[in-house]
């Protein structure tokens, strides 16, 4: 843009901008400001009608209690486990499954991946049940596994993966190829580099979803020491009278929150770079 | 590369973990290591959503009571929270990993009967039941002819109201017929200088099923209408009568006496936003610790009743029950019934010990209400307990759940004004008879 | 952008076979990479889908073994096409919510891309706030909204009445209380719209709005002919994907409408009962997985119906 003119329509453009900017981000900020108030408030505060605005004196005693009253510390190692090892069982999958979608021609591939593709629009409950027995007869009722191995494919992941890695050049398998290369290996050391940037952004979303997850675990888990986070958060319901303890249920979301906002704050970078790569632009 | 690299190590240090997680078969830990194994160790699991804090120790504490007398014995306690529990009890069984004992809300007994779920006590036991609970108690129990398990709480509603605004509205004598019930409600409506509300004269709960059928029913029984017919072929609640009761709902709503957008539960109550509502006696937690005007100024009186009705309650019931498929059912009945028999002449069982204390819920057994007595004399629970004597249970039948979600969400049309009250009734009574016929 | 199997390359491998083997090189790879996942799909998700359908050929309470399910043909999906009042109004409720949500996300999104395109600094803190609700349990959001929304003593009525506008009776009120769950909706997902559609708008090349400047088009023009074309995969893609999720919604609505006792969700008079929270009450209330069965068939196809149409409509015609 060589023509800068500072007239009043860019200064009146630049304050509108920061204005909307800002009232955005407000609107975004209005239940977490909540929800650290409430974190900090005692339990008369918060059954208090109507809730004060602020509390009176912070008490990050409600953090400490939180984490004596459930095995916080083992809830996160739970979580982390599941989510780590499922997120990375999905980025295998889906990267795997999208090169073979994207580069490979083979009889049934487009009816295959039609019908990958519609196993997202049923909503997961419907098929709870089956699963649960599946996930029973493998004997993996409230242990790792069962956290983990029903949620390792991503149909949504395999549809992204293949887009993007439709969007690499051929040429780069051809040479691979020439010189002499096993197609395991040409995923492994060609393809998987490349798609680095959608594979963070798959990861970081899915972090989150897994993170998240309530029903599922809710069933699969049958005693307090394989507990998620969520799932913590959760039997801190019964803790006492619901109303309470919310003090201490929003203090347990804030800190179940700061893991993957750290993780989106660090990847953020590939982020984007990753998304205007996935070639979902064509 | 570099994101390549990390890729490799975390995908190896993953297929280790996932291994390991694999090979190890987390089972639940025991709350309690059985010390000496004497003749066969047996391990039973319980289901409750009894979890608050303030409800596992005393648990605990009978369990721990239990293994020590029996050394061979196991006790598992899992909860979850009440609105879970019905999910994690079908999906378990469907998992084929049901606890052995779980205390359930009787309205799902029928179902769980159908389903061959429960184990069906001894004769004994039935006998024993039947023997030390009232006929209310003992057929909110019953399906398919059988008695399924000792009631533990036993819940009824009353007409609570808020003493002090009755004060101040110069309203002496509690409403004790449904035109008087109409009359106070609007009387205690009031309305700040600028037309902003103080408080309502009476408190609708919306959106949950048992707070909107249960008085509603209670209301009906009082006004000599009927719910469903003896032999559960049709629905009786579109009637005169039924009419009568949403009509007054209606008028007090066009009036204003009524809101039921308020805030939609019993906590209206609670903070002063209505002066009556009909609810059950386990919201006594809440108003001895925040009742606006102190627990002091909360009255409880019977339901109103109609011109030719007699005041009467809605009942349900909790109870234990045995799962089938247990691999233990007679150690789970004898635990069980230890639970619920009076430790001796004139004393109390541990439930009733239990729930009178950690729960402050009024206990099913008639020994228990005798030996509590003095617990029971106090002025809210003396109230509930004098009611369980005019009290007619909810029925329990094969889809009595649907049936009075159905109630529930016509009688809100009609609060709404989405619906006519005739249209309302109308509309649920179809749907009634088209769930019992589907059931028969 | 298709694969294009160079037939010189199955002589190079190992096989050993001249050209005519049946299944080439290529192909064989390809099921092999597929096999997993496929293994994967049929046992945890084709499966139970399957299974899934036939019960929803019968009555089941999920208590009585699947052996012994009432057979009842095609008596559910008479009923839910034809009787069931909550179906339709959750039918209603669902696809409003679908499209309002989407199409409020997809425009705000699209206006947020647009100002953190342009000039503006702490970008990645903007990032950030927009992607929090994101990271927030649906549980957590919908009980914070929920306090937030109060009729009596809610945040945002007190704010209004700051500012001298009525109270409003939000998750109270019939009429409310759905915007109010779109809301919520739309809160927790702009930030994923946002930061889509502003690494859509990234990968546009600048020369293209140079050119056009050069042309003398102004920021409308451009906008119209330039980054509304060249944005359209993206945009499809945040519809597509967007709209069978927002078709399938329960975890804000359960999180925000059931709370403790025995409630039903579905909000006042049923205005927030959406498909997969009546399905749920089916199943896991009324003991009638077999009637929620049948809801989840038919949702799975008029999900498949609208995404078959939103691909069609929206497709390049190139």
């Amino acid at each position: 843009m060589e023509t800068k003119r500072l007239s009043f329509f860019t200064i009146l453009w630049t304050v509108v901008k920061y204005l909307l900017l800002i009232v955005l981000g407000a609107w975004m900020l209005l239940p977490f400001y909540w929800m650290i108030s409430a974190s900090l408030m005692t339990s008369k505060e918060i059954i208090q009608m109507p809730p004060p605005l602020l509390p009176a004196v912070p008490q990050w005693s409600n953090y400490v209690e939180v984490t004596q009253v459930l095995d916080l510390a083992k809830a996160y190692l739970n979580s982390l486990i599941v989510t780590g090892l499922t997120v990375l069982g999905i980025l295998f999958t889906s990267s795997l499954a999208g090169f073979a979608f994207a580069k490979y021609k083979f009889r049934g591939r487009d009816t295959l991946f039609a019908m990958i593709l519609s196993t997202m629009m049923i909503p997961f409950f419907v098929i709870l049940i089956p699963v649960f027995y599946v996930v029973k007869q493998f004997g993996w009722i409230n242990n790792y596994a069962g956290l983990i191995m029903p949620g390792l494919v991503s149909a949504y992941g395999i549809f992204m993966m293949r887009q993007f890695i439709m969007t690499l050049p051929d040429e780069y398998l051809d040479a691979a190829r020439m010189d002499g290369a096993s197609e395991f290996r040409i995923y492994w050391q060609v393809i998987l580099p490349l798609t680095g940037p959608a594979l963070v952004t798959l990861g970081v979303f899915n972090m989150v979803g897994v993170w998240n997850s309530f029903l599922w675990p809710l069933l699969v888990v049958q005693s307090p020491d394989m507990y998620t986070v969520p799932l913590a958060l959760n039997s801190l319901r019964t803790y006492g009278m619901e109303a309470r303890v919310l003090n201490l249920q929003m203090a347990g979301t804030v800190a179940s929150v700061i893991p993957t906002l750290i993780a989106f704050v660090w990847l953020q970078r590939y982020f984007t770079r990753g998304i205007a790569l996935t070639g979902l632009k064509g | 590369m570099k994101v390549f690299r990390i890729l490799i190590t975390l995908i190896v240090l993953g297929t280790f973990l996932l291994t390991a997680a694999c090979a190890k078969t987390a089972s639940p830990a025991a709350e309690e290591q059985a010390a000496v194994p004497t003749p066969e160790p047996v391990k039973l699991v319980m289901l409750t959503h009894w979890g608050e804090e303030s409800m596992l120790k005393p648990m605990q504490a009978l369990l721990d009571e239990y293994m020590a007398a029996n050394p061979n014995v196991t006790i598992e306690y899992q909860s979850t929270s009440f609105d879970q529990l019905l999910t994690k009890i079908t999906t378990a069984q469907a998992a084929g990993i049901s606890p052995d004992i779980y205390h359930i809300y009787n309205l799902w007994v029928p179902d769980f009967v159908k389903g061959g779920m429960l184990a069906a006590p001894s004769d004994d036991v039935v006998a024993e039941i039947k023997g030390n609970y009232s006929e209310g108690s003992v057929g909110a129990v019953t399906a398919a002819g059988q008695v399924w398990g000792y009631p533990t709480e036993i819940n009824t509603y009353q007409l609570l109201y808020n003493k002090k605004m009755f004060a101040d509205a110069g309203i002496t004598k509690v409403p004790e017929t449904l035109d008087e019930l109409k009359d106070a409600a609007c009387k205690l409506t009031k309305k700040n200088a600028d037309g902003t509300l103080v408080h309502t004269g009476m408190a609708v709960m919306p959106g949950w099923d048992s707070g909107v059928t249960h008085p509603f029913l209670s209301l009906l029984w009082s006004n000599n209408g009927q719910y469903l017919s003896p032999d559960l072929s049709k629905s009786l609640f579109n009637s005169p009568e039924g009419l009568a009761v949403l009509k007054l709902y209606s008028d007090l709503i066009k009036q204003g006496c009524i809101d039921p957008g308020l805030g939609g539960s019993y906590s209206d109550f609670t903070t002063g936003k209505s002066a009556m509502i009909i609810m059950a006696n386990w919201v006594r937690a809440e108003l001895q610790t925040s009742f606006v005007d102190g627990y002091e100024n909360v009255g409880v009186a019977p339901i109103p009743h109609g011109p030719s009705g007699k005041s009467t309650t809605l009942q349900y019931n909790w109870l234990w029950a045995v799962d089938k498929s247990s691999k233990n059912v007679e150690e789970a009945w004898k635990l069980v019934k230890w639970l619920n028999t009076a430790r001796g002449a004139g004393k109390a069982s541990p439930m009733g010990e239990y729930l009178t204390t950690a729960l402050g819920a009024i206990p099913s057994g008639l020994s228990d209400q005798k030996a509590l007595s003095n617990t029971m004399s106090e002025y809210f629970m003396a109230a509930f307990l004098a009611s369980t004597s005019t009290t007619m249970p909810e029925p329990i039948l094969v889809g009595g759940q649907e049936i009075k979600t159905a109630l529930q969400t016509n009688v809100e049309a009609a609060w709404y004004g989405q619906k006519t009250d005739e249209e309302a009734l109308a509309d649920a009574a179809k749907e009634a008879d088209r769930i019992l016929t589907e059931n028969k | 952008m298709g694969t294009a199997t160079n037939p010189n390359l199955t002589n190079l491998q190992p096989l050993g076979k001249p050209k005519r083997i049946r299944i080439s090189h290529n192909a064989l790879w390809g099921y092999i990479f597929i096999a997993p996942v496929a293994l994967y799909l049929l046992v945890f998700s084709i499966g139970p889908i399957l299974f899934s359908f036939w019960v929803s050929l019968h009555n089941w309470n999920m208590i009585t073994p699947v052996a012994d399910m009432e057979s009842v043909g095609l008596k559910n999906f008479q009923y839910i096409l034809g009787d069931d009042d909550v179906f339709r109004k959750a039918l209603l409720n669902t696809f409003r919510f679908t499209i309002l949500g989407v199409g409020t996300n997809t425009v705000l999104g699209l206006c947020g891309a647009l100002l953190l395109n342009a000039n503006i600094r702490f970008r990645t803190f903007w990032r950030t706030i927009f992607f929090l609700p994101i990271v927030t349990a649906p549980l957590a959001l919908g009980m914070m909204w929920g306090t937030l929304l109060n009729k009596n003593f809610g945040l945002v009525n007190r704010i209004l009445n700051a500012i001298g506008l009525p109270s409003q009776p939000f998750l109270s009120s019939p009429d409310q209380a759905l915007y109010c769950i779109i809301l919520i909706a739309v809160y927790q997902y702009v930030g994923y719209y946002i930061i889509v559609m502003t690494a859509g708008l990234q990968g546009i090349p600048e020369e293209y709005y140079d050119a056009a400047a050069v042309d003398g088009a102004n920021w409308w023009q451009s906008f119209r002919h330039i980054t509304l074309p060249l944005l359209r995969p993206v945009v499809l893609f945040l519809v597509v994907t967007n709209t069978i999720g927002a078709l399938q919604v329960f975890d804000i609505v359960f999180a925000t409408t059931t709370g403790g006792a025995e409630t039903s969700g579905g909000g006042p008079a049923g205005a927030t009962m959406v498909l997969v929270l009546h399905m749920y009450n089916n199943a896991f209330k009324f003991f009638k997985m077999g009637r929620a069965s049948a809801m989840a068939m038919v949702l799975f196809a008029i999900i498949f119906i609208v995404t078959l149409v939103q691909m069609r409509l929206m497709r390049e015609r190139a």
